[in-house]
């Protein structure tokens, strides 16, 4: 036990003869106060708490500055300070992309970027010794360097199914995770952009992500992940599955078990297909193919490096026989889908008739049940949330609304303890979403309002009586408009 | 609120000195009160074949006409041993369970020595006591090993929810004189009559006991008459209230009419073919509903199940409804509904399981539900949402149960699919599963050389080769002893 103890030790102080100093890193780090407002699902006209929090970021070629998207979300404000200085220079947000993780940034003043340099990015595919360094600027601005090992690489999920490389170091840092620079032989291999303090596993986002992105901002349009949202299996080496589906002897892939018709290949990919290779290379019965980071998950070929456009071709197993299908990758699509699954930055939106407050169900929505909400959420909202590809493959195009809860009011009698209901329609028409609700009751002509929930709950609202009471109403609970202005 | 029921282990009954009996003590009420010492065996869910370490409980009873021991079922359910005791009598004799009714928690013993009657008094009846009317609870609850009087006040007079069947709610009363756990079975006295049986007490809260009142009791013993139990009728429909003026007008109620709506009619449930979805009920024999589901009791109102509380299954209901703007009459006999997935806690029953190359199907239940800890919150989310929703969502409404995919023992045969679990099955060899005994049925007729189950929420079918089964279930059963590879 001694034994190992001193060769991990001198292991360490061997590291840490860096090629390049720690100082010569402070011209390429820059530490970035972001201020945030969070969304009030309960109360969607009006926003909720306010927080400010300082994270770090990288100056990259072209006066850039990249960190990590997930430690901006709800941002009102961001300012960058460069070399621990005290002077705040505003920032504005080019590019924050929850599919990849990643968030770039630019100044207005110039003046910011002397005295910087950008960083030079690592080789792809490679990482070359297993010892990083992890710099950031420390509340007391000094510069704090930490040493940090590569224990694991893998594809990684940000919703909706968009497979990213994350490399997972072992570290000292007890806070942090949030746009930290990965620096291997002085050169930038990664951002972090989780920290569990728990097992102090820092999670970093490869090189790789960071060059599609570069990439893609080049024409000026940024165009993201492309968009893969299929179900599948891997096959692990189930004998009875392989013969039962006639996979031949040293035939590997993964099972296709969904297809919702609006992701890439939804029109080519069939359930039941067997995906044995893309792109010529071989995907394994763990649905893993080789790569110099070990085996990663089939969704890198899709995803990592690749671009919206691109053609992807696959050899899969149809029926018992080999067939080639080609497919261009789609963008992810804006509120995607059906449930929108990523909720980051969304303003809510609302519609309240006779004090009934009708959401989207989102992401969002359900997150704001607190922290454990995939326990507390309403279980049919969660089947819902659960079952979105099924409903999407089975060619459900249109999102839900559901009723939050009801501001009571003389109109709304006898339904206010009603809450998180799944609206079927209004005045026998079927909802499509907010906007179309709110047209088919402020054109209905009839006297009453019949809306129809999921589980067969039926409310009905005099519609002259919630006219006439709407402004009385708004005034008491202090809402500023009955509706949200459409984002589109 | 939790409910907790009166029962207090036995393990170690310390014996404190006997206090005289004061004035006030009754003696007579005494002769009339029992000990009542359960042994209990429960089957484990999660492992259908095999049960669960015994359990000693203590209750109480009351001993009334023709030697039978008054007590709830939850003193005395899954019982492999039941001892009565006097307090006047060293001598501990054996009892016998002569009639039980898990869904109103009471049940007539008998002990099996005439001896055992020997200078004991037979409790009568009384009716429901008036609010703030004085009661005394007789009973062994924890604390020593004596008779123990408590006396408070009649407190509240309401519907509210059994809990030792659960999801199940009749008349009872709530009293502020202690109901501790061993209270549980015990006659409450007003004027040396029975008012009540003391069962639940509410736990986060004060001096909130409740007692079975006199009519849930003589329903019970009315019902045992012909020699068996067999329960409460429903109604056979979900109904909801009508406080609000608007649905009332849109229904075409008229000023000054009253009712509840039909909003879901459970098939098979008695009421189909009478009842329709939109009827308003007026009154149920003759009794006018008002608009929040209430009728006039006492000095009060209580709500209108009670009306059907008081009938037994078979009884004959008339109802006066609003149809499409008409008042009918509708005539049924009241029945029960056969819940496709139990909603209730389940006793003096074994679990229906079967077993097949190691892969165990179960029905959906509460009871294997519960399993989970904190199931509400812990338990596979799709399976909870079809516990709570089936009904009023109707889904599948062509299985009569929710066949379960529960768990796979781990074997050669089923090496590749172990990892599945708590899934409802859709099919298995192209058969539709309706119920436990179609699994049976479907393993009969392999597709080709394998068994092929289809589950919900996948497309991705569990291969295990025909030929493998027999042997696997041999090998299987010996392994994990298991008596028997199905119990239906």
């Amino acid at each position: 036990m001694k034994i190992t103890l001193i060769i991990a030790c001198l292991a360490t102080a061997l590291c840490t003869y860096a090629p390049l100093s720690a100082e010569s890193m402070e011209d390429r780090v820059v530490s970035i106060i972001v201020t945030s407002q969070k969304k009030d699902y309960a109360s969607p006209w009006q926003n909720g708490e306010i927080s400010r929090s300082s994270i770090a970021g990288c100056v990259i070629a072209g006066n850039r500055i990249l960190t990590s998207a997930y430690s901006m979300t709800d941002h009102v404000l961001v300012e960058v300070m460069k070399k621990g200085g005290p002077r705040r220079y505003e920032a504005e947000v080019l590019v924050k992309d929850y599919h990849c993780g990643l968030a770039l940034l630019g100044v207005q003043d110039a003046e910011f970027f002397a005295g910087l340099k950008p960083a030079e990015l690592a080789p792809a595919w490679k990482i070359s010794g297993r010892s990083a360094r992890v710099y950031k600027w420390d509340v007391m601005s000094s510069f704090k360097e930490y040493i940090a090992e590569l224990t694991k690489s893998s594809i990684r999920y940000y919703e909706p199914n968009c497979g990213v490389v994350m490399h997972q170091f072992s570290t000292s840092m007890n806070d942090g995770g949030s746009g930290e620079p990965v620096f291997i032989d002085g050169k930038l291999a990664g951002i972090a952009t989780g920290l569990n303090n728990e097992t102090k596993t820092l999670y970093v986002l490869g090189v790789e992500v960071i060059r599609r992105m570069q990439k893609d901002v080049a024409d000026g349009r940024y165009d993201g992940v492309p968009f893969f949202w299929v179900e599948s299996m891997d096959v692990q080496g189930d004998v009875n599955l392989r013969e039962y589906f006639g996979m031949g002897r040293g035939e590997s892939g993964v099972f296709i078990t969904e297809v919702p018709p609006i992701s890439s290949g939804g029109d080519v990919l069939k359930r039941n297909d067997i995906i044995l290779s893309i792109d010529g290379r071989d995907i394994d019965d763990n649905g893993m193919y080789d790569t110099p980071y070990g085996k990663l998950y089939y969704h890198g070929l899709i995803q990592v490096g690749r671009f919206v456009g691109e053609t992807v071709s696959m050899k899969v197993l149809r029926d018992r026989r080999k067939i080639d299908v080609r497919f261009r990758l789609k963008p992810v699509p804006v509120d995607c889908c059906l449930i929108p699954l990523v909720s980051h930055d969304a303003v809510p939106r609302y519609y309240i008739f006779g004090g009934l407050l009708f959401q989207e169900l989102t992401a969002g929505y359900l997150e704001s049940f607190g922290r454990e909400w995939r326990k507390k959420a309403d279980k049919r909202l969660l089947y819902y949330y659960d079952a979105v590809k099924q409903f999407s493959a089975a060619g459900a195009v249109d999102g839900f609304v559901v009723l939050n809860r009801v501001l009571p009011d003389p109109v709304n009698r006898g339904y206010q303890y009603y809450n998180n209901l799944i609206l079927k329609s209004a005045n026998g028409v079927q909802v499509k979403d907010l906007m179309h609700l709110k047209k088919i009751v402020q054109g209905a002509a009839s006297r009453f309002i019949v809306f129809e929930f999921v589980g067969e709950t039926t409310v009905v609202i005099d519609r002259n009586a919630a006219r006439s009471g709407e402004g009385e109403l708004l005034k008491t609970y202090n809402i500023s408009s009955p509706h949200s202005v459409p984002a589109r | 609120m939790k409910m907790i029921h009166g029962i207090v282990v036995a393990a170690m009954l310390v014996l404190f000195s006997p206090a005289s009996p004061g004035s006030e003590v009754s003696a007579d009420i005494s002769r009339g009160t029992v000990k009542i010492v359960r042994t209990s065996v429960r089957p484990d869910y999660n492992m259908p074949w095999r049960m669960k370490d015994q359990e000693t409980t203590v209750g109480s009873g009351a001993i009334i006409a023709k030697g039978l021991i008054l007590t709830n079922a939850h003193v005395v359910s899954d019982a492999t041993y039941i001892q009565v005791k006097k307090e006047n009598d060293p001598e501990l004799y054996d009892a016998e369970i002569l009639y039980i009714g898990h869904d109103c928690d009471l049940a007539i013993l008998k002990a099996k020595d005439p001896k055992f009657y020997h200078d004991t008094l037979a409790l009568e009846f009384g009716g429901i006591p008036a609010l703030r009317s004085r009661v005394a609870t007789y009973g062994y609850p924890m604390g020593g090993s004596r008779i123990s009087i408590t006396e408070g006040v009649t407190s509240r007079i309401e519907i509210s929810e059994y809990s030792h069947c659960g999801s199940v709610s009749f008349l009872s009363i709530q009293t502020d004189a202690a109901i501790n756990p061993g209270n549980s079975g015990g006659p409450v006295i007003q004027k040396n009559k029975i008012v009540g049986v003391a069962f639940q007490a509410s736990a986060n809260s004060d001096n909130i006991g409740y007692m079975i009142p006199v009519p849930v009791i003589r329903h019970f013993l009315e019902d045992v008459r012909d020699g068996r139990y067999e329960g409460f009728p429903t109604l056979g429909v979900f109904t909801e209230t009508l406080e609000n003026v608007s649905y009332r007008r849109y229904l075409g109620m008229r000023d000054g009419q009253t009712g509840i709506l039909v909003s879901v009619v459970m098939p098979g449930g008695g009421a189909d073919r009478h009842l329709m979805r939109g009827d308003v009920i007026l009154s149920i024999d003759s009794q006018k509903i008002a608009n929040d589901g209430t009728i006039p009791f006492m000095q009060g109102r209580i709500f209108y199940s009670y009306l059907i509380d008081l009938k037994q299954i078979g009884d004959m209901v008339s109802i006066n409804v609003l149809r499409k703007g008409k008042t009918v009459t509708v005539r049924y006999p009241l029945g029960t509904y056969q819940f496709r997935i139990s909603w209730f806690n389940e006793y003096e029953t074994l679990p229906r399981y079967c077993m097949f190359g190691g892969l165990v199907f179960q029905p959906l239940s509460k009871e294997y539900l519960k399993t989970w800890d904190k199931w509400w919150y812990n338990a596979e989310r799709r399976l909870l949402y079809y516990y709570s929703y089936y009904i009023q969502d109707a889904v599948f409404p062509e299985r009569k149960e929710f066949v379960t995919l529960t768990r796979v023992l781990p074997d050669p045969a089923n090496a590749y699919i172990s990892d599945v679990h708590d899934r409802v099955v859709d099919s298995i060899n192209n058969v539709k599963i309706t119920c436990l005994g179609d699994v049976v049925k479907a393993f009969r007729k392999p597709l080709g050389a394998f068994h092929v189950i289809r589950i919900d929420g996948t497309s991705f079918p569990l291969v295990i080769k025909a030929s493998e089964v027999e042997a696997a279930n041999r090998r299987i059963m010996e392994k994990y002893n298991i008596p028997s590879p199905m119990r239906l």
